[in-house]
């Protein structure tokens, strides 16, 4: 099996007022999300069957939200995606057998196995390989935007646009605070998606933050601040389409905070007991709402949604009986340097 | 007294700044603090100010100039208690605070042997303890002494100039360059010998009549010596069939079609080894000429290498040695040599009584890979009835 | 022309601009007729106002800035005012740019300009060396100019490379060291070589940055009152390190002291001497030394200031102890 480049939805047209109206685009926003959901699940499969290095850190419960921004970005913007960006990425460009290659630690993946799990990426499509400092990735964003200025490509109402995506906890870190203020001081097309899953690793929101909402903090950077139910796939969809036009209309720097759960531990590691019940009973599952949802409207049937999952797992199991098959990295054939610059003697200005 | 008022160091970069307006004339009284003189640095526009209150005295630059950090800009007079503070008295240069430091008037500060050592750590002291009070002999004496072939016990007589009559590496290098380079020639030879020693060399040796030759070389044409009768005398008996006639490549044994001998011959410093080519076909006389002239040209530096020949002659007897194991060159598979004539009592059975002969040893050392003893006898045995029949040469 | 190491900078600097139009000037207070904490932009800031461009006082995000814009085939200079201040983005230089190709297969030819080193009332966080901190990160060049012709010539050559560079530029040089300077003429060494800036056989020092100058003046008291003669190597880049000028001098001369302005632990000065401890062990005469900065912070008094760092009485004093071991 070649791997197929998956085509990008095209949805986050500034003229769609209301974008999740169209039927055909709320479908394809459950497929991204059940596909990463599927392929998430896989590799916690392949861990416990020993054929992963590391951990793996799964996306569970943040699809809707994740998918509604890959699925708004369109070829030659830019996305920095972090860890529970399976459906994100996936809508943005990523291939399954990828994400497979690199979890595995293939020589075959894009990081031929010098890294590997989430902090893969593919800088051929504008797709950021994320170091694992959060906010670290939003001010490399900004220097992109800021490169294509100068440029002279950032000109007119259809800017391209670059998007990072943050959660309750990167939001206190140093870099995420200088990194957003310098785009908005540089008033760059850039839109920062912040999860609030409610707990970073295991510290909930009340030892991590003490303002009344993260949105409210949009204002102070002078970025414009936008709010939506994560768990809710249409609101998603609209909240962050309408952020990325903004951004594409010249607006300058816009922020969304999605308010949604994590349902799974930090990685696969974590069995995550100090999520209480009550806590879990106030979240539902984005996956199983819109399914309902989709259902209710008639869009889709069961027999639909059941065709949307074992598609979703005919493929990624296409790609693991591929990757499987491919050749580890050899420290023998190995490159061992860190520099580009064969020769440093060599180099004349 | 005067107090001076110095370019301060403004920012951490800067070594200088120019004068740019005097803000009190001179005669003028100051007070403490109060600005003197404006300055312009490369990041600013500043103001000096007085260190203490006085009368401005002198202004030493005017506006335009530019002053190095540290340099006087005016002279303050200031009364005589205003320069002291209490019991610690002011210093004279105030403003040497914030110039360029001047190190080598501060006393050296007492480092600390902290938990790292190894900021001041002695390192003699550290080796000498390692390696039990004996002499330390360090990593490049040590290199010395295997280069050069010294042994530590050659150590005992070259005086040391480290610490502690430590011999260093210039003890040896000064204590060898006492000695005389081994010349260009000495060397050559030195190599060729070293090599040559890496086979399996074996000598034989029987003694020659010589009575019938020296009488022989009286009636020959340039009175041929001992020398010319060995090279014609092996050539002959190369030529009859030997298993040493030949030359060893590998494991390759090659008949050269030639017989090529090599003469050894003294010169200052070493072994000349000028090639004669087929011997064979040479008679007594015209083997003299032709040697002497190969010689003449090995003594003028003109002669190559004598690697080619089959063997070489040593005629040793003429240092008056009369028995000794020459070396064959290296890519030569034989060498011939012989002794000094001596004289010797000689059983005559018709008188009844001894008489005088004459003899001289003859020698054959040859590369035990090749041939054995047997083979090596009977040349050396064809040679020597050569050499005791001379007319049949 | 006499040209100041400032000048020199900025010459580079308004040359590289000049000349590619993917390169761009970002730190602080660089823009504008104000031209920088130190003035290096001064002059081009005017010439250039699209590219030299002022940035928050956000170290981190200027140089993740610059990461991204160098991924998009731009050339930045990052200036940080202080190298001391550029600690805190640390993070990017040595996680994300230092591993960048090693990771993506993708050059990261960013350059930071780090003012480094110490002055005299700089105090703790105006007078720091960085060089040993980013050299122990692969991925990353380290260069440290001592002399003019140095300052040009790396910077362009720093700007050409396709590796993030850490260009540590000595404050104390700026104004204090000026020299002759054409650049037609003078000798343009290439990156990743080391110096020999005073030939002698007897003892190698081995620094680089301003205690170059130290080192050379501590070779004329050497030669002067003790007929000493050292050889003087100005390590120029520190990485990646020219090992064989360093093994090739040491062999030669069996004896070597390491003077850096920087703190002892794990330093480069430490670096060196292992090399030359592992690689040129049969050659020494005498025990390997080094001389670096005190192990405390450095000092705000110019009096502590002066006896925190080597200085060429120091260094002779240990060429002396060297020889006479």
């Amino acid at each position: 099996m070649k791997s197929q480049p998956q085509k990008l939805p095209q949805i986050a047209s500034p003229k769609a007022s209301d974008p999740a109206s169209t039927n055909d685009i709320r479908v394809r926003h459950l497929t991204w999300m059940i596909l990463a959901r599927a392929l998430d699940d896989r590799m916690c499969k392949l861990k416990a069957q020993n054929l992963v290095p590391g951990s793996v850190f799964t996306g569970r419960g943040q699809e809707a939200y994740s998918a509604a921004g890959g699925m708004c970005l369109r070829p030659g913007d830019v996305f920095a995606p972090l860890i529970r960006d399976q459906a994100g990425r996936l809508a943005f460009g990523e291939t399954i057998i990828d994400v497979v290659r690199t979890c595995m630690g293939k020589r075959t993946s894009s990081m031929r196995g010098r890294d590997g799990n989430i902090h893969r990426g593919n800088l051929d499509i504008g797709l950021l390989p994320m170091i694992s400092h959060l906010g670290a990735m939003v001010s490399v964003v900004a220097g992109m935007l800021m490169a294509r200025r100068f440029k002279g490509q950032l000109v007119g109402n259809d800017l391209t646009v670059g998007m990072a995506s943050i959660g309750d906890g990167g939001m206190n870190a140093g870099a995420l605070h200088e990194a957003l203020n310098l785009a908005a001081v540089e008033k760059l097309p850039f839109v920062l998606l912040v999860a609030n899953n409610q707990v970073a690793y295991s510290t909930f929101n009340d030892r991590t933050f003490a303002c009344r909402d993260l949105v409210d903090r949009a204002v102070g950077y002078g970025v414009c601040g936008h709010s939506c139910d994560g768990t809710d796939a249409t609101a998603c969809l609209t909240t962050v389409s309408d952020a990325v036009a903004r951004v594409r209309r010249g607006e300058g720097p816009q922020m969304v905070v999605a308010t949604l759960l994590r349902l799974a531990g930090h990685g696969l590691h974590d069995p995550a007991e100090y999520v209480t019940p009550e806590l879990k009973s106030r979240f539902g599952d984005c996956i199983q709402l819109d399914s309902n949802t989709l259902k209710v409207q008639g869009i889709l049937t069961d027999a639909d949604i059941e065709r949307i999952w074992d598609d979703a797992r005919t493929r990624i199991a296409a790609a693991v009986e591929q990757a499987m098959h491919e050749p580890d990295p050899d420290p023998a054939q190995e490159d061992w340097t860190a520099y580009s610059e064969r020769d440093l003697k060599k180099v004349r200005s | 007294m005067k107090l001076s008022v110095r370019m301060p160091q403004f920012g951490e970069s800067a070594a200088e700044a120019t004068v740019v307006a005097w803000l009190v004339t001179p005669g003028a009284q100051v007070a403490a603090e109060q600005e003197l003189v404006e300055v312009q640095t490369e990041k600013s526009l500043l103001t000096v100010a007085a260190p203490a209150a006085g009368i401005l005295s002198e202004q030493c630059a005017e506006p335009g100039r530019k002053l190095a950090v540290g340099d006087v800009l005016a002279y303050l007079e200031v009364a005589g208690e205003a320069a002291t503070n209490g019991s610690s008295p002011v210093p004279a240069d105030v403003h040497d605070i914030g110039t360029a430091p001047k190190a080598k008037h501060l006393p050296r500060p007492q480092r600390r042997p902290a938990g790292d050592a190894s900021t001041r750590e002695s390192g003699r002291a550290a080796v000498r303890a390692a390696s039990g009070e004996s002499a330390f002999i360090s990593p490049r004496v040590r290199a010395k002494l295997l280069e050069s072939g010294l042994k530590v016990s050659d150590l005992a007589t070259i005086p040391g100039s480290g610490a502690d009559g430590r011999i260093t590496a210039n003890d040896i290098d000064h204590y060898l360059s006492q000695g005389e380079a081994m010349s260009p020639v000495r060397q050559a030879v030195a190599n060729a010998m070293t090599r040559s020693w890496t086979r399996p060399l074996a000598t034989i040796a029987r003694p020659v009549r010589m009575d019938a030759l020296l009488a022989h070389r009286r009636t020959v044409e340039g009175r041929p010596s001992a020398t010319i009768y060995c090279m014609r005398a092996l050539a002959l008996a190369l030529k009859a069939g030997n298993p040493l006639a030949c030359r060893l490549f590998g494991n390759r044994l090659l008949t050269p079609s030639t017989i090529d001998l090599a003469v050894a011959v003294e010169i200052t410093d070493g072994v000349l080894t000028p090639v004669v080519r087929k011997v064979e076909e040479l008679d007594l006389a015209r083997l003299t000429t032709l040697v002497e002239e190969v010689i003449a040209k090995g003594r003028d530096g003109r002669v190559s290498d004598a690697g080619d020949a089959v063997a070489t002659i040593s005629n040793y007897g003429t240092f008056g040695l009369t028995w000794a194991t020459p070396i064959p060159l290296p890519g030569q598979g034989l060498i011939l040599g012989i002794g000094a004539v001596k004289n010797v009592p000689d059983w005559n059975p018709a008188t009844k009584s001894w008489d005088r002969a004459r003899e001289a040893e003859l020698t054959l050392t040859f590369d035990h890979r090749i041939a054995d003893g047997g083979a090596a006898g009977r040349l050396l045995n064809g040679v020597g009835e050569l050499l005791e029949h001379p007319e049949r040469m | 022309m006499t040209l100041a190491y400032l000048e020199a900078i900025r010459l580079a600097l308004g040359e590289s601009l000049d000349e590619d139009p993917r390169v761009f000037v970002y730190g602080q207070d660089v823009a504008g007729a104000f031209g920088g904490a130190f003035k290096v932009t001064k002059g081009i800031a005017e010439r250039y106002k699209d590219r030299v461009l002022n940035a928050p006082i956000s170290e981190d995000a200027m140089a993740g800035v610059a990461i991204g814009a160098a991924l998009e085939g731009m050339r930045p200079v990052l200036e940080y005012q202080f190298a001391d201040f550029a600690t805190i983005a640390f993070n990017q230089f040595v996680n994300h740019a230092g591993t960048m190709f090693w990771r993506t297969g993708r050059s990261c030819p960013i350059v930071a300009r780090l003012p480094v080193g110490g002055t005299p009332g700089g105090g703790p966080f105006h007078s720091q060396m960085p060089e040993t901190w980013l050299s122990n990160h692969p991925g990353l060049v380290v260069v440290a100019p001592a002399t003019v012709a140095d300052a040009y010539f790396m910077l362009k050559d720093a700007i050409a490379c396709q590796d993030p560079v850490m260009y540590c530029e000595h404050k104390y040089l700026y104004y204090h060291l000026k020299a002759e300077f054409d650049k037609t003429r003078a000798e343009h060494l290439p990156l990743g070589s080391a110096a020999v800036r005073r030939p002698g056989d007897d003892c190698t020092l081995i620094s680089y940055s301003g205690m170059v100058h130290e080192c050379l003046r501590a070779a004329e008291i050497l030669d002067r009152d003790h007929g000493i003669d050292c050889e003087v190597i100005d390590l120029r880049c520190i990485r990646p390190l020219d090992t064989e000028t360093i093994l090739t001098s040491v062999c030669r001369t069996g004896r070597v002291v390491v003077a850096t302005e920087s703190w002892p632990f794990g330093g480069v000065a430490a670096e060196v001497l292992a090399l030359v401890s592992s690689e040129a062990f049969s050659h020494l005469d005498a025990p390997p030394r080094r001389l670096c900065a005190l192990d405390v912070p450095v000092p705000f008094h110019p009096d502590l200031f002066a006896a925190h760092h080597p200085d060429a009485e120091r260094i002779a004093e240990a060429v002396l102890e060297t020889m006479a071991f």
